[in-house]
């Protein structure tokens, strides 16, 4: 180091005596910085040494040499016995060997060498300490040992609000801990907290040291005393990284264990206790006294925001409207706002009956070029007094505080009432020119597509509509989406060439990765399958058209008259869509007898005898009839993309 | 019109006797160890299996009935009919080359020696039963003291320490939840039966599985249940493990005093005593305390070609699509070439270094074979990972080694040629 600064000071000197950085300076510069760079060389080289001595003795210990081992490590260790480095490994080798007067000696030494250093005289505790075990003529270590530490304690001690002393302190006791002086480290831990007004002093780390040993009652208790640490608490209420919740997930959950957390919570009653019980109430599946302990017992109302939350996660939603209502008379707006929000959403969902679900015509029919509505899916029920409760919160959202997901919800109510369309497109107007939102306004501006569509609002002036969104709405996909609806609308147009033409060009230049690519690559598909039959296109053009507009009964008359055609593959179409029609309608005894009408090998028996399986399956629960149909598909479809799906749903059912 | 007669004739006689599946386990095979399972389930329907050795990879031949084309479809498992042409073309290629049939007609009964608790790591052997459907019991220390395993075929050890040292997880594992309780079960049991120690306990069960296998039992073993088993069988009459666990010292001379014509398959090796090095002797190679030389990619080994029809017992083990298998870590990774007993047969190893991954050899009426490593489709599998799934490796030539052990005991009994 001195050498560094010498050659440092020169060449300072070197630079303002000669002022000026001429050719022969830059060379003298690089002169210096050579030698700089071999004294530091020299000095790795020296330093390695220590290094490779060790490695020496550990290959002579490995080949069965000891002696020669511990000859070359009394060497190096007697040359720096203040080494840290050779102490340790010369440390490790004395306990391999088990010679435990010599690591008492070396450890005596090592501390000596270092006087005034903390961790030298720990690391003598630690030789103490553990030899102190291995045979009773080796006892007395033990008070020699404790006498030293607690030497090191009270040195600590006297300035115990110094973080460093803290640590100090701590590293202390886990020793004492490690060699199984627990008693003794339990007598300085109770020292330091009554003495030093330190009361939660080490609970954390005994509440892990309590749990490892499976003492749960006690490992509990220092755990709630290390919540009285308000930076802990904090960090328990923050779910944040390093908190004690994560002590708590590793209780076992066993039914003894259970009962000994439940009497350890709810003895002397404290509001954190409570807390706490309600954690893991939820976590044991008891959620209603989960939801009622945590009202009466949480810290802050974001915390129990989100608790209600992860009970919605649950599909607990009596229990998160419970916790939602009590939100509501928060003085916190933001906290009022989104509870408002939730408890609409959950009332919006107890409101809709429950869905059939099958899932993989669902998945077919709703990614298809039209996207139809699932199968089965029902409007929600409006005279259901939890959607008037909804819609009544959600007028609140907007009266005070202008709430635009608030407003999207109640267009989108009218809009799906259908008591006046027109109504219904202006509210979506409003908001696709004036939410705060902007992702709210392109769903505006779909939905205002969506509802002319259903409505059988489709002419030139959409298109144009189309075309103006695209020039504003220029985010990712969101072109593609309008040109989605584009195409639907050219569709419904029965302009079969010009969209057979847009569809082709967009095709060519989009990735194959693009979520609207198999979209579009199904509307070409469908109307391929058609063979030019315009006349046929056309009718089934109609017939899609009334599914749109939920005029079921018109619908059924177009599929019927098309099932007169011809060809095998319309035929298929018109069973599936019907089918598609009595699900939604619930007659599931003539969506059957459609499904009954399969011919030919085609992409549409393919879907027809899938959907007659899934119904089987999962509406009408025949397993019997949906296995010999899944294996019927499974020998007929080898090929098919959905093979390995129903191969695996067909192994669970029948094993 | 003779000649038509004739011709209708071989028409008729192939539609009649065209009842046969062939499973082929080669590349062609979508999910090999399903397979293992159609050719279980097809004994335990008292319907014999033809595994025809070494013909595309092992493949399993068997007649047409009982839905079993049905339940290859549904299991995911390749199938082809084969009709009689074709059956005397497999037969005439099998005649003609390295390759045998082995009739199976017993359904082998099998146990896994397990405790009853959910482990901390995997069972490659019971995700392999398990993802095949093929049935096993479980059984443990009771039930082998009991001789509840004499009604077993198959025995299979997996990641279990028979020297009484708890696994050897002391360093890392002492004040785990887990291990205190495995410590307290372990007590708990051998006081029960009488046993002053673990380790005591520990190696009477060695002793009883070894007898169980001399008296016509198979055994096979991973990972530590290889060389913990053989090392308490040689310290049968010596206390070797450390005071942390049974709180005596070791004996002194442990080292004169260990048998090694007690143990099955090593001999002249070291036991590693310190119970901070996570190792039971120099057994296995490479071992835990030396560094990782390879990474997963470089680590693979061989598997040794037999003569089908002179050594069928080490064809059927060694069965397998491809005969180069990626190499996989253990708590018992492999074997040490040079502590190998003389009648072991080496059935895959590691070319040109002293390890040997894959053992067989006769013990009385029965037969052991190891397998070293823990779980092949995990390369460290390590304490407290997730489960292999093994719909993700339908097609694991290292699982399939484990299959192989699980038909071997359904084979008819052939004398040995060499």
């Amino acid at each position: 180091m001195k050498n560094k600064i010498i050659l440092a000071l020169s060449i300072y000197l070197h630079l303002t005596l000669f002022g000026n950085l001429n050719a022969n300076a830059l060379e003298g510069i690089k002169t210096k910085n050579k030698e700089i760079k071999n004294i530091n060389r020299e000095i790795s080289l020296f330093e390695a040494t220590d290094g490779q001595n060790i490695k020496r003795a550990i290959s002579h210990e490995n080949a069965g040499l000891t002696n020669q081992a511990r000859l070359i490590f009394e060497q190096i260790f007697n040359a720096k016995k203040s080494s840290s480095y050779i102490f340790s490994n010369y440390k490790r080798f004395l306990v391999r060997q088990e010679d435990w007067e010599k690591l008492i000696e070396v450890s005596r030494e090592y501390a000596n060498s270092n006087k005034g250093n903390p961790n030298a005289k720990l690391a003598l505790v630690e030789s103490l300490l553990s030899v102190s075990e291995k045979s009773q003529m080796y006892a007395e270590f033990e008070d020699e040992g404790y006498k030293i530490i607690d030497d090191l304690i009270l040195e600590s001690l006297a300035d115990i609000t110094e973080l460093t002393n803290i640590s100090k302190l701590k590293r202390y006791m886990s020793r004492l801990v490690y060699y199984g002086k627990y008693e003794f480290a339990i007598l300085k831990i109770n020292q330091i907290r009554n003495q030093y007004d330190y009361p939660d002093f080490y609970s954390k780390e005994l509440g892990k040291y309590y749990l490892s040993n499976r003492e749960y009652e006690q490992s509990l208790n220092e755990f709630i005393l290390c919540l009285t640490n308000q930076v802990e608490l904090g960090k328990y209420i923050n779910n944040e990284y390093g908190s004690i919740r994560n002590q708590f997930i590793r209780f076992p959950e066993e039914e003894n264990i259970k009962k000994i957390i439940i009497k350890t919570l709810t003895e002397n009653p404290l509001k954190i206790k409570s807390n706490i019980l309600s954690e893991y109430k939820f976590n044991w599946g008891d959620y209603e006294e989960a939801s009622d302990l945590m009202i009466n017992n949480y810290f802050n109302e974001r915390s129990l925001y989100n608790f209600s939350i992860n009970m919605m996660k649950e599909g607990q939603l009596l229990n998160a409207k419970k916790i939602f209502h009590f939100l509501m008379n928060s003085n916190n707006n933001e906290i009022v706002e989104i509870s408002i929000l939730q408890l609409a959403t959950i009332l919006e969902i107890t409101a809709k009956k429950e869905k059939i679900y099958l899932p993989i015509s669902d998945r077919i029919i709703e990614n298809s070029f039209l996207e139809l509505e699932p199968f089965g899916y029902t409007k929600i029920n409006f005279k259901s007094n939890e959607l008037s409760k909804a819609v009544m919160m959600y007028d609140s959202l907007i009266t005070k505080y202008n709430n635009s997901k608030a407003k999207y919800k109640v267009a989108e109510f009218k809009s799906i009432a259908n008591i006046n369309y027109h109504e219904s497109i202006n509210d979506f107007i409003e908001l696709e020119k004036k939410a705060t939102d902007r992702t709210i306004r392109f769903e505006s501006a779909i939905k205002i597509i969506d509802i002319s569509i259903d409505n059988g609002l489709i002419d030139n002036k959409l298109l144009s509509l189309i075309e103006k969104y695209k020039n504003k709405y220029t985010g990712k996909d969101q072109g593609n989406y309008l040109n989605l609806k584009k195409y639907q609308i050219l569709f419904y147009l029965k302009k079969f060439d010009k969209l057979i033409a847009e569809l082709e060009n967009n095709l060519k230049s989009l990735d194959k990765g693009n979520p609207f690519y198999n979209e579009f690559l199904d509307g070409i598909t469908l109307m391929m399958l058609f063979n030019n039959k315009d006349d046929d296109l056309s009718l089934f053009c109609d017939g899609l058209l009334e599914i749109k507009k939920t005029n079921y009964s018109e619908a059924i008359k177009k599929f019927h008259l098309l099932s007169k055609s011809q060809a095998d593959i319309v035929n298929n179409i018109c069973s599936y869509y019907l089918a598609y029609i009595y699900i939604n309608l619930h007659d599931y005894n003539l969506a059957k007898e459609s499904l009954s009408f399969i011919v030919g090998d085609n992409i549409f028996s393919e879907f027809t005898l899938l959907l007659s399986a899934e119904l089987d399956d999962y509406v009408i629960k025949d397993i019997n009839s949906a296995a010999d149909r899944y294996m019927n598909f499974i020998n007929q479809f080898e090929s098919s993309i959905f093979y390995e799906e129903i191969r695996i749903r067909l192994e669970e059912i029948i094993g | 019109m003779k000649i038509r007669y004739q011709i209708l004739l071989i028409i008729f006689f192939n539609i009649c006797f065209s009842q046969k599946i062939l499973i082929p386990m080669d590349h062609l095979q979508s999910n090999h160890l399903k397979a293992y399972g159609i050719a279980f389930l097809n004994l335990e329907k008292l319907n014999n299996v033809d595994w025809l050795l070494n013909y595309r990879g092992g493949s399993f031949l068997m007649d047409d009935i009982d839905d079993i084309q049905s339940i290859c479809k549904i299991r995911g498992v390749s199938y082809e009919l084969i009709d009689s042409w074709a059956l005397s073309e497999i037969l005439s290629t099998i005649e003609l080359n390295n390759m045998e049939i082995i009739l199976l007609e017993k359904l082998p009964k099998i146990a896994v020696y397990s405790p009853p608790d959910k482990q901390r790591w995997d069972d490659a052997v019971t995700l392999a039963l398990t993802y095949a459907d093929i049935k096993y019991d479980i059984i443990f220390d009771d039930e082998v003291i009991n001789n509840k395993i004499n009604d077993y075929d198959w025995l299979h050890l997996h990641h279990e320490d028979f020297t009484g040292q708890y696994g050897k997880f002391y360093r890392s594992y002492r004040n785990e939840i887990w291990y205190k309780k495995m410590e307290s079960d372990f007590n708990q049991t051998a006081r029960k039966h009488g046993f002053n120690s673990v380790h005591n306990l520990k190696k009477f069960i060695a002793l009883k599985i070894k007898q169980y296998v001399f008296d016509g039992g198979f055994l096979f073993a991973m990972c530590s249940g290889t060389d913990s088993f053989d090392i308490a069988l040689a310290a049968h009459s010596v206390d070797i493990v450390e005071m942390v666990f049974d709180g005596t010292p070791i004996d002194p001379n442990y080292k004169s005093k260990m048998n090694f014509s007690n143990g099955v398959a090593f001999e002249n090796y070291s036991i590693i005593t310190n119970p901070m090095i996570y190792e039971f002797s120099d057994i296995d190679y490479p071992s835990n305390k030396s560094p990782h030389l390879k990474t997963a990619e470089e680590d693979y080994f061989t598997l040794f070609e037999f003569s089908a029809k002179w050594d069928p017992i080490p064809t059927m083990l060694t069965q397998n699509h491809v005969g180069i298998i990626n190499g996989f870590r253990g708590q018992t990774t492999g074997f040490n070439r040079n502590v190998l007993k003389k009648h072991v047969v080496v059935l895959g190893e590691v070319e040109n270094t002293p390890e040997v991954k894959y053992i067989h050899g006769n013990v009385g009426k029965g037969t052991f074979t190891f397998l070293g490593g823990h779980d092949p489709e995990d390369y460290t599998h390590k304490v407290g990972d997730p489960v292999t799934d093994l719909s993700l490796h339908p097609n694991s030539p290292g699982y399939r080694l484990i299959l192989n052990n699980v038909l071997f005991p359904a084979a008819r009994k052939k004398d040995k040629k060499t």
